[in-house]
This record gives C-alpha cells, sequence and structure tokens, in this order.
C-alpha cells in the first residue's frame, strides 16, 4: 500500500483511496460492505468463496473483489442480479451441508452464514441435505472443534500458516474435505499452542470456545475493551462478560493475535491462591483482617520508619497500570522522602531509560504499525510462540514476513525466529555496537541510503560522517562476522520503505546496553526506520514515565522544581536503590507491589514488608502484610505499550475479592501520615499525571557518535519471561507442560 | 454406441473398447465425474460444491429420477459456475453443461418425464428383450453373458417343446453383449414408457 490516492468509482460513489489497497478494505472504510467469507484484513485474499465477486467496468466477467487491488479510474459495482444470484447460489450450497442449528448454536448473533444468508434472503437449502458426521474434538480444556459447521472458507488454515504455527490443514478434497490436524489427531496431541488465532478467524462455529455452548448468547454478553498485561506484548483485548463472570476474551481487531494466557488464564481470577482480603501475620500465621486495621498497621510502621527513608523502599512489578506506578513514587518521594522507588523493569531491562533520555528526552514511540513493515530487524529478542515469550510479537513478525517482508535477526545464538530469516547475523556476544556500525558503514559508503530517507535528526551529518571514515572490515571481525554478510544485509535495508527494529532484553540487559539501544536509534535515524523497545511487562515504558525509577523523575522531568512546587514538598536528594538491591535485603520497610520475580524459599527481604498481590506468590509468603490487589481484566487505568502508545484499561468485571487498587493504597498511606492527597477516584490521578507526567509532546531525536565496545552480563535471561500463570512467577518453557497437565487432569 | 478399434504404437496390436458415448447425461456424468476425480482443485465454493450437486442430480437423472426442479438447479449451477468459478477448469466443465442443457434439454426432460434414454445408454432406463420371432436359439447369447442373465435352452435338431430363450430382467446389467454377438439380431433394445 502506498501513500499515493488513486480515484476510482464504486456503485455511482466517486473516492479516493491509498493505492494498492486490498478492495474489500477499501470499500468497507467507505461504508460498503461487500459480502466475503473467506477474506482477512491484511492478509492476501485467495478469491476462495466467491461471494465478493463484482463486476469490473472493462472486464469480461464478474471478478473477486478481495484478490483485486485499487487502482487509478477502476469503475466497479458491487452488487447486480447476476451477483446476487451467484452470492445466493454458494449461501445456499453450504447451507446443504451445514447443521441448520440457530436455536442453540452460540455463533447465533455473530455468525457470517447466518447473517449472510438474511442479507441475501436465503431460508433454506434447496439441494439435499448432507451431514458426514464428524468427530467433534474436544480434547483439551480450551479450543473445541467441531468439523460438521465447517464452511471451508480456509481462514484457520491459512491464519495458523502465517504465523508459522502449522497445525491446522485441509484434509480431503470438495465437499467431503475437513480442516484438521496432521493425522486427523486431537488438538493436544499437537504442537498447537492453543493461541486460538483459529478462533477469531472462523466465521461460524465450526471453531468454538471450550465449553462455550453453556454460557450464554453473544447478545447477552457485554464487552469490554481493554489490554492484557500478563507480558511485554500488552495485546489488546476484548473481555465479554456475563453476570459477573467473564465468558471468553477475544481479539477486537480481526487477525491480530492474542496467545493462550491472555485468552483463556481468565480462570486464575478465582483461583484458590488468590487473595481474597488483606491479613496481617501474627504469630508466624496470616490472619485474615481488614483494610482499616490493615492499613493502621502499614501507617504505623511507616510512621516510625520514615525517620529513616534511606531504608524504606517501594517496589512494584512493571504490570501496574500508570496510576498505580504515579501514586506509588509520589508515596515515596513526597511523603516519605526516599528515592528509593522502582519498578522490576530495571532487572532486565536498564538501558532503554538513560538511552532514550539522552536521545529524545523521553522514551519515544513509533509512529508507524508493524503491518505496514517491509523490513524488520530484530536485535536481542527471542521472542517465541512456544516458550511464550513475547508470543504476540513473534506472531506479527512471522505474519508480516508471510506476507512478504524480509527479516533480520542479529542474534549470538540460533534463535527460532531465525528459521523465518532473510538473513540471520549470528555476532559475537555482545558486539551489537560492532555489527550496527558496521551496517551502517556499509549503507553510507556503498551509497545505498541517501540524505532524503533520514529520520530528522540532530547530529546525524556527524553520525554518517563517522560511519563513512570507518573500517568495515575491522568493525565485522570485531562483531564475528563476514563482510559479505552484512553487504546483504545493508542491501535489504536499502531495498525497504518501511523498516522497523525491535531490541528486547538481549541488548538492554548488557553493560553496554545504553551505547546499543543509541547505535540502533543512529540506524534508525540514517534509514527512517522506527524503533520499538521491547520489555518483557506491559507497561516498562509507562513506569518509567512516571517516575517509578530512582533514575527518572515523572515525565522524565529534568529536575523537580515544578514537581516539588505542584506536590508542596522538597524532593529528596540522596540517591535511590534499585530492584536488585531492594530484593537483596536490608531494608526496615519494602512495600511491594504486583508479581515480584523471587524464587522458592525467598527470605524476607527487610524488617517489615508489605505485599500488594493478586495470588499468594513467593514474595507473599514471607510478608508481614498481604493485601488483595486488581488482577489483569479487573484493573483499570492506563500503561503506556512498547509502541509508545497510551493505553486505556477498563475493568471488564468486578474484582473476585475485596481489592484496593495499588494508587488508592498509596493514597491511604499517604493520608494517614498526613500528607493531603485530593484523590478520590481514578479520575484525580488521571488529571494531575497529564499535569505534571506526561512527557513533552514532540521532540526531536538527537543522534551522537557511539564507540563499539563488547558488552558482557545479561540481567533476567533474554529467554525467560515474567509471564505469570495463577500467581506463581515460572519459567516460561515449564508453561506449555502446565498447561497440558491442566488439561487432562 | 460402443466401438472396438485396433490401438496403433505397440508392439503387439491391442484391440480396445472405446466407448464414444452420446446420451448427454452419460456425457456429463463422464465429464463431471472425471471432473471431480482428477481436474477439480476444489478451492472455491461454486466448483467445489456445485459440481458435487450436479453429479448428483445427473445420475438421478440417468436413474429416471427428477421433476423440472432438476433442470432449472442444473441450469442454475452451470450458469452460476460458469460466471464464478475462480479458474476455467471448472468454467470449461460448467460450459459443456450449459450447452447440453441448451441444446439437448429435451433430451434431458425425456428421461424423466417418459423415462426414455434415446440413446440407450442410460442403462437404468433400458430394457433388453429377445424377439422370439426372430431368435434361432443358437445358444451364442447364452454363453456371452457372463450374468447368467439369459435363461433357455438350445435347440436341437427336431426336439419339440423347448424354453424360449429370454432375458431375465433382473441379473441383466445391461452390458450389450448378447446383442453384439447375436447372428440374427434378435435382441432389442427398448427405452421410455412401461418397459
Amino acid at each position: 500500500m502506498s501513500d499515493k490516492l488513486v480515484t476510482m468509482e464504486i456503485d455511482g460513489l466517486t473516492v479516493q483511496f491509498p493505492e494498492g489497497m486490498n478492495l474489500v478494505d477499501a470499500a468497507r472504510s467507505v461504508g460498503i460492505n461487500i459480502p466475503n467469507l473467506c477474506h482477512l484484513e491484511h492478509m492476501r485474499g485467495v478469491g476462495a468463496c466467491r461471494m465478493c465477486v463484482v463486476e469490473v467496468e472493462g472486464m469480461r466477467a464478474p471478478n473477486t473483489a478481495c484478490t483485486m487491488k485499487t487502482k487509478e479510474g477502476m469503475k466497479i459495482k458491487t452488487d447486480s442480479e447476476q451477483i446476487k444470484d451467484l452470492r445466493r447460489m454458494v449461501i445456499d450450497l453450504i447451507l446443504s451441508m451445514h447443521p441448520l442449528d440457530c436455536m442453540t448454536c452460540p455463533k447465533a448473533g455473530v455468525c457470517w452464514l447466518q447473517d449472510l444468508a438474511y442479507q441475501l434472503d436465503v431460508k433454506d437449502s434447496a439441494y439435499g441435505r448432507k451431514s458426514f458426521d464428524f468427530e467433534i474434538d474436544d480434547s483439551n480444556g480450551f479450543i473445541e472443534r467441531d468439523p460438521n459447521y465447517c464452511i471451508l472458507c480456509g481462514k484457520c488454515v491459512r491464519v495458523c500458516t502465517a504465523q508459522n504455527t502449522n497445525i491446522l490443514e485441509f484434509m480431503g478434497r470438495g465437499v467431503g474435505s475437513k480442516v484438521t490436524t496432521e493425522r486427523d489427531k486431537p488438538l493436544n496431541e499437537t504442537d498447537c499452542t492453543f493461541c486460538g488465532s483459529c478462533l477469531d478467524a472462523c466465521p461460524v462455529n465450526a471453531i468454538l470456545e471450550s465449553g462455550r455452548r453453556l454460557k450464554g448468547r453473544e447478545w447477552e454478553l457485554f464487552k469490554t475493551d481493554t489490554v492484557c498485561t500478563l507480558c511485554g506484548a500488552a495485546c489488546p483485548i476484548d473481555v465479554s462478560e456475563k453476570d459477573g463472570k467473564v465468558v471468553k476474551i477475544t481479539s477486537p481487531k480481526p487477525n491480530a493475535f492474542i496467545c493462550a494466557a491472555g485468552r483463556f488464564s481468565y480462570d486464575s481470577l478465582a483461583a484458590k491462591n488468590r487473595v481474597t482480603t488483606p491479613m496481617i501475620r501474627s504469630n508466624g500465621e496470616l490472619k485474615e483482617t481488614s483494610w482499616v486495621e490493615a492499613i493502621k498497621v502499614i501507617s504505623d510502621k511507616l510512621a516510625s520508619a520514615r525517620s529513616n527513608p534511606a531504608k524504606v523502599g517501594i517496589l512494584a512489578s512493571a504490570a501496574v497500570t500508570n496510576e498505580d506506578a504515579y501514586m506509588l513514587q509520589k508515596l515515596g518521594r513526597a511523603v516519605i522522602g526516599t528515592n528509593n522507588v522502582d519498578s522490576t523493569a530495571s532487572l532486565y531491562d536498564t538501558s532503554t531509560v538513560p538511552a532514550y533520555q539522552k536521545a529524545f528526552g523521553k522514551i519515544a514511540g513509533a509512529e508507524r504499525c508493524i503491518t505496514e513493515a517491509d523490513l524488520i530487524i530484530v536485535l536481542g529478542m527471542n521472542a517465541s510462540q512456544w516458550s511464550r515469550t513475547l508470543p504476540a510479537i513473534d506472531a506479527k513478525i512471522r505474519k508480516q514476513v508471510s506476507g512478504g517482508a524480509k527479516l533480520i535477526v542479529l542474534d549470538p545464538a540460533e534463535i527460532k525466529l531465525a528459521e523465518v530469516a532473510t538473513k540471520h547475523l549470528k555476532l559475537a556476544e555482545g558486539t551489537d555496537t560492532s555489527a550496527l556500525a558496521a551496517l551502517m558503514a556499509v549503507l553510507v559508503k556503498e551509497k545505498l541510503v541517501n540524505k532524503n530517507r533520514a529520520n530528522k535528526a540532530k547530529g546525524l551529518a556527524d553520525v554518517r560522517n563517522a560511519a563513512s571514515s570507518s573500517d568495515v572490515a575491522a568493525l565485522c571481525a570485531e562483531a564475528g562476522l563476514s563482510e559479505e554478510d552484512v553487504k546483504e544485509a545493508a542491501e535489504l535495508i536499502a531495498k525497504s520503505k518501511v523498516p522497523m527494529l525491535f531490541y528486547s532484553t538481549g541488548v538492554s540487559a548488557k553493560d553496554n546496553g545504553v551505547d546499543t539501544v543509541l547505535q540502533a536509534l543512529n540506524l534508525s535515524a540514517l534509514i527512517g526506520g522506527q524503533v520499538l523497545p521491547v520489555g518483557l511487562e506491559a507497561n516498562m515504558a509507562g513506569v518509567a514515565a512516571m517516575g517509578l525509577s530512582p533514575l527518572t523523575l515523572p515525565g522524565f522531568a529534568a529536575d523537580g522544581k515544578k514537581l516539588a512546587k505542584a506536590w508542596k514538598t522538597d524532593l529528596p536528594e540522596a540517591a535511590g536503590i534499585g530492584a536488585r538491591e531492594m530484593l537483596n535485603g536490608g531494608l526496615d520497610f519494602l512495600y511491594g507491589v504486583g508479581d515480584l520475580p523471587v524464587s522458592e524459599g525467598y527470605e524476607k527481604p527487610a524488617e517489615f514488608v508489605v505485599a500488594h498481590v493478586t495470588h499468594m506468590n513467593e514474595f507473599a509468603k514471607t510478608a508481614d502484610v498481604v493485601l488483595p490487589s486488581p488482577a489483569f481484566v479487573e484493573q483499570e487505568g492506563s500503561i503506556i505499550n512498547y509502541y509508545g502508545r497510551m493505553k486505556m484499561l477498563w475493568s471488564a468485571v468486578e474484582p473476585a475479592a475485596d481489592v484496593m487498587a495499588p494508587w488508592q493504597m498509596a493514597a491511604e498511606l499517604a493520608e494517614s501520615l498526613g500528607y493531603k492527597t485530593k484523590v478520590d477516584i481514578l479520575d484525580d490521578v488521571t488529571e494531575e499525571v497529564e499535569k505534571l507526567a506526561l512527557p513533552p509532546e514532540k521532540t526531536t531525536q538527537t543522534t551522537s557518535v557511539i564507540t563499539p565496545s563488547k558488552g558482557t552480563g545479561s540481567g533476567l535471561a533474554a529467554s525467560g519471561s515474567m509471564m505469570t500463570l495463577s500467581g506463581s512467577v515460572i519459567d516460561a518453557s515449564k508453561v506449555s507442560e502446565l498447561m497440558r497437565q491442566a488439561v487432562t487432569a | 454406441m460402443s466401438i472396438v478399434k485396433e490401438v496403433e504404437n505397440t508392439d503387439t496390436p491391442v484391440a480396445v473398447a472405446e466407448v464414444v458415448l452420446e446420451c448427454p447425461v452419460q456425457k456429463s456424468i463422464k465429464e463431471w465425474g472425471e471432473f471431480l476425480e482428477e481436474k477439480m482443485c476444489a478451492k472455491c465454493h461454486p466448483c467445489m460444491l456445485g459440481s458435487y450437486e450436479a453429479l448428483d442430480m445427473l445420475k438421478r437423472l440417468a436413474e429416471g429420477e427428477g421433476s423440472d426442479s432438476i433442470i432449472s438447479h442444473l441450469d442454475r449451477i452451470a450458469t452460476d459456475m460458469l460466471m464464478g468459478s475462480r479458474c476455467k477448469k471448472g468454467k470449461d466443465v460448467a460450459k459443456t453443461l450449459k450447452e447440453a442443457l441448451n441444446e439437448s434439454r429435451d433430451e434431458l426432460v425425456e428421461h424423466y418425464e417418459k423415462g426414455l434414454c434415446r440413446h440407450m445408454e442410460c442403462t437404468a432406463l433400458t430394457t433388453y428383450i429377445i424377439n422370439t420371432d426372430k431368435c434361432t436359439m443358437c445358444g451364442d447369447c447364452l454363453i456371452a453373458c457372463k450374468y447368467a442373465a439369459i435363461a433357455g435352452e438350445k435347440r436341437t435338431g427336431y426336439a419339440l417343446g423347448y424354453m424360449p430363450y429370454r432375458v431375465r430382467q433382473k441379473r441383466c446389467v445391461k452390458c450389450d453383449a448378447c446383442r453384439e454377438v447375436c447372428p440374427v439380431d434378435a435382441v432389442e433394445v427398448f427405452s421410455g414408457g412401461a418397459g
């Protein structure tokens, strides 16, 4: 799709579209819904169902709109008697092999076949009724497959293939064909990751959520558009609820990915180890208590602990909302007088914040979406649907590559994503700065990128000069790459129009991570690309922007003058300690929020520990006070995702416990210590955040020449993930095993 | 209806029965049957579902079942497949049916209205009867019939009282072997009406 506009006529309406846009999508954008059954947004059309045929002036016969692209001067008619006849016949034929089950079918109301039969007024099939009596696959607790309802549109096969999971395929040909797995095995005997992309793709009831039949009709469900906070991908989700219980979670956008955890783990909301009331430890046992009592106990302890602010710490997981993060750091800085406020992001990313502060003054976002990218560079990111590390990002990248985009992977290991890479640069451990410098040198020296392509950035001329005078051979040798490989990668970059670069903990956890990120930002400025810093948790960018870090103030403010004035108090001077030191022990008072990654048998890190959690995890097991917190679809607030965009979380169901959000608790504690917060409801916090904590809108990038260096170390292993299942932080590689156990038990 | 021809380009001359069909119903069944077996890619709905239905209907027509709605269904399938199929193969096979419907509609209608297959190819509608006036009771047909569908005694000279040769209708599969073999053309084929 280009940026050039073309003029064409649809049904007598003269419209302008970007050139090369899919005709069905284009028509929909102006309110003309061309009926279709096998069309998938953002994917190449196949023209299988023939429902979307339209008459094109100049063409002898009608042609399918999904396989056509917008062109200058096109004139199409989306309806006519003969087209209607064909559409009716296709529906008629499909109905003859479809169980006419609308009375009890859970898809009623959102079924494409039902809608089209209604629009075209096809009551029953004129052809003989056929039933193939296929077996239903209900082997796992997640996805149920009933091939008797299948209309053979092939959408599930195409999405499963595009994201390279390759589980579903057609078996047989023609009318009796069936969509199934290899050797027709039930899903739980395959490598299916239960992501449910097929669930969202199926237009009828052939693929449905397990147990969906009994849970209510579509029109009885209330949908809330919110965001999943279980990992760094922060996928938008639609939560359907009925009578206060979650019925299902789906993707709000067509053909978008949600993983099995985001889609199916809502039953963890009522898990046995869910913390339901505040608890205080007395005589070694946790006893239930009231919020009033809990707050009193905590604030008494805090009142005495704050006389030595260096020994007080506040630590939250980076999956809390912006409002939570802001109030927590305000409690630390304004009320207690300590800079010991941090999030778990610093355990795996010590580079993004300092690097972006230097380059942009804030964590800048990406303006374009991955679906527009024709070249993707992956640096130090081992995203994988199979080990459930940032699975959505892995799926999105693979889908783009399936659609023709090129992929360059820079990673010393043979990561799974490299199997679809156009070029895998296997650089030596820690030599990313050299490898990127080599790429830039080749691009500039061989004149592969001209100045018009570059993003606006200060200091780019210096970077360009440095690149043109670099020794490519030496840089390649440092990085352990061959000059030929680097040249090929550079040529791929040169041919691209919308390059996007992803990086994650493989880069940001190293000791030279700041330089690497800056170098990546230099490269992207040169080639007119976008950089996406991907953290392992949903709100890594947001908690940094809110100042929940000893290194940053809210809004990335350069100094605390404005804040001190607004908060009516001086800001603490002494430097604060970070998450690692806080968890290693030695504090008098530690307020921990969310899933803090500690292993079994963890020793209490402070004299007095408050754990504000959703489920009893290892951290809470030794805490003095345990408080219930809202869980992943119960949270309300905002986050900033890895695109740098602010996303709203809306509470989909009432919390299954007597909870208080962390921002609320922080406000209560502040008030109990005599600080006037003026915060009653969430909107009060949002207002304050808007005034004080939002980073500056537009900033120009500053690039600087980076001397290549070799980095060492890595915080949390780049292949591990912080995904949680029913409250305990576990190794991501164990998740598949646990899920399989859970459904066969 | 059937021709025996010599096949060239082999080391030993081989006689192969090459069947040339003339009944439009049988022709279509053969074409569509082959299409479904081999050429059809089965990726687009009109062709994949429509050809299955069409073959089903044609087979019923060959059995003499049907009504005006069958013809209109076939017409509809052929028209829509011609317009809507994804590739030329589907369109081609639809075209032949459309032509058959246009040129030989009355022959098709005869099948269900009168139970008549003009070309004597739809075996469900044909009956083989031995014309006893012509029959010389040579017994060749009995020997030729592989299905034991001919009953009769070979006439030997002067004996009186014989079983006339007749076709046992329940066993007859209309393979045409008896008619080919009969030296006096006593085996006749009828179609249409109460056969």
